[in-house]
């Protein structure tokens, strides 16, 4: 179909805007590609016959992830996926700082979990509930491999992770117990809980267990004369269930809950389908949120 | 703020309010979102085994001289 005169002046328009913005032309031809390495703005190389990425910092891994965190300045970014390999990123830029294979091999269906200490020098890796690694942050280098105490039992093995300030010390969960590591010396303390360590405020010491009843208890960390937990509350909630506590460590919210017990008696059932939000130091429901189906939350 | 995901999509709530402040795509193999130390940031996984991260001053409501 021949084209008129008044579609072909527009149709010109917009290929000499797209010239005007990086592609020259030669007597209405393209020029000869130019020998410019392939590379995006964040200098990843892109594939083949790519000429450019419109994109965010991504962090690309070749596999699915397990777990990151972000060291307490927010410049790096520590991960673990699927192929058990640590990654450092910078979080400006997105390069990939270090990347460090997993102490031996680890095949379990544990996905394991990468946690960062607040004077942020210290990285530790639970890989699927087999191994704790110490890393050093600042240069990647590895300072321990502690093996679980029953690494042959899955629900014996390391699961949470987590850093204290106050005392410096790694607070490690496993399905049957919860336990203290100095990341310093890399050895096992003395057990904390009988529950798994599940969750901790971030600027408040508080931390949830959970027991094999999934029976939920909050407690708060007293540094003083040794460091050892108070309780605060008691909950029951549903295995399979999200839970994460506020920065402030006042309010809890846990997604799906079946019941809550007060000194072992039911006092109050919910719907499944919600996000409870409770005022842990009075145990009572202060937010209530509908949403259908839960994995997590944070 | 409180951030939860689902099968199907991942929601980002203003606690105090209780309002839903936006959508996020759902979160793969029960995966949490994770805030960066700051507050300022939200990341999750993105398409592709990456790693995605969000402002979370983008999500709050527009205010009301905002919207005029």
């Amino acid at each position: 179909m021949r084209l008129s005169t008044r579609m072909r002046i527009p149709s010109r328009a917009i290929v000499l805007a797209i010239a005007a913005g990086g592609l020259p032309l030669q007597n209405g031809q393209a020029a000869e590609p130019q020998t410019t390495p392939a590379v995006d703005q964040y200098d990843h190389a892109l594939p083949s016959g790519v000429v450019a990425r419109l994109s965010a910092v991504r962090f690309p891994h070749p596999c699915p992830l397990y777990s990151w965190a972000y060291s307490p300045d927010g410049k790096t970014l520590v991960s673990l996926a699927e192929d058990q390999v640590v990654r450092f990123w910078n979080t400006a830029n997105g390069q990939l700082t270090h990347k460090i294979d997993s102490p031996a091999t680890v095949i379990t269906p544990w996905p394991g979990q990468v946690a960062v200490s607040p004077d942020g020098r210290r990285a530790a890796i639970a890989y699927g509930s087999v191994w704790i690694r110490i890393l050093d942050l600042t240069n990647a280098e590895i300072l321990h491999d502690i093996k679980a105490l029953r690494p042959d039992v899955v629900r014996d093995g390391w699961h949470a992770v987590e850093f204290f300030a106050a005392p410096p010390l790694l607070l490690v969960g496993s399905e049957r117990a919860s336990f203290w590591i100095d990341p310093e010396s890399g050895k096992v303390q003395s057990r904390v809980h009988t529950g798994r360590f599940v969750a901790r405020s971030k600027s408040a010491d508080v931390c949830a267990f959970s027991d094999e009843n999934y029976a939920l208890e909050l407690v708060r960390l007293q540094a003083a004369d040794g460091p050892r937990f108070q309780p605060a509350s008691l909950y029951t909630i549903r295995a399979d269930r999200a839970i994460a506590l506020s920065p402030d460590g006042r309010q809890i919210a846990v997604t799906g809950i079946g019941r809550i017990r007060k000194q072992g008696v039911v006092a109050t059932e919910y719907p499944s389908a919600s996000i409870e939000i409770h005022e842990i130091s009075t145990n009572k429901l202060s937010s209530l949120m509908e949403f259908l189906g839960y994995w997590s939350t944070t | 703020m409180l951030v939860a995901s689902g099968p199907k999509d991942a929601g980002v709530w203003e606690i105090g309010a209780g309002e839903r402040l936006t959508e996020l795509p759902a979160s793969p193999n029960h995966l949490p979102y994770v805030f960066s130390p700051d507050g300022s940031k939200l990341s999750g996984v993105g398409a592709g085994s990456t790693i995605a991260q969000w402002v979370v001053a983008t999500f709050a409501k527009p205010t009301s001289s905002a919207e005029r």
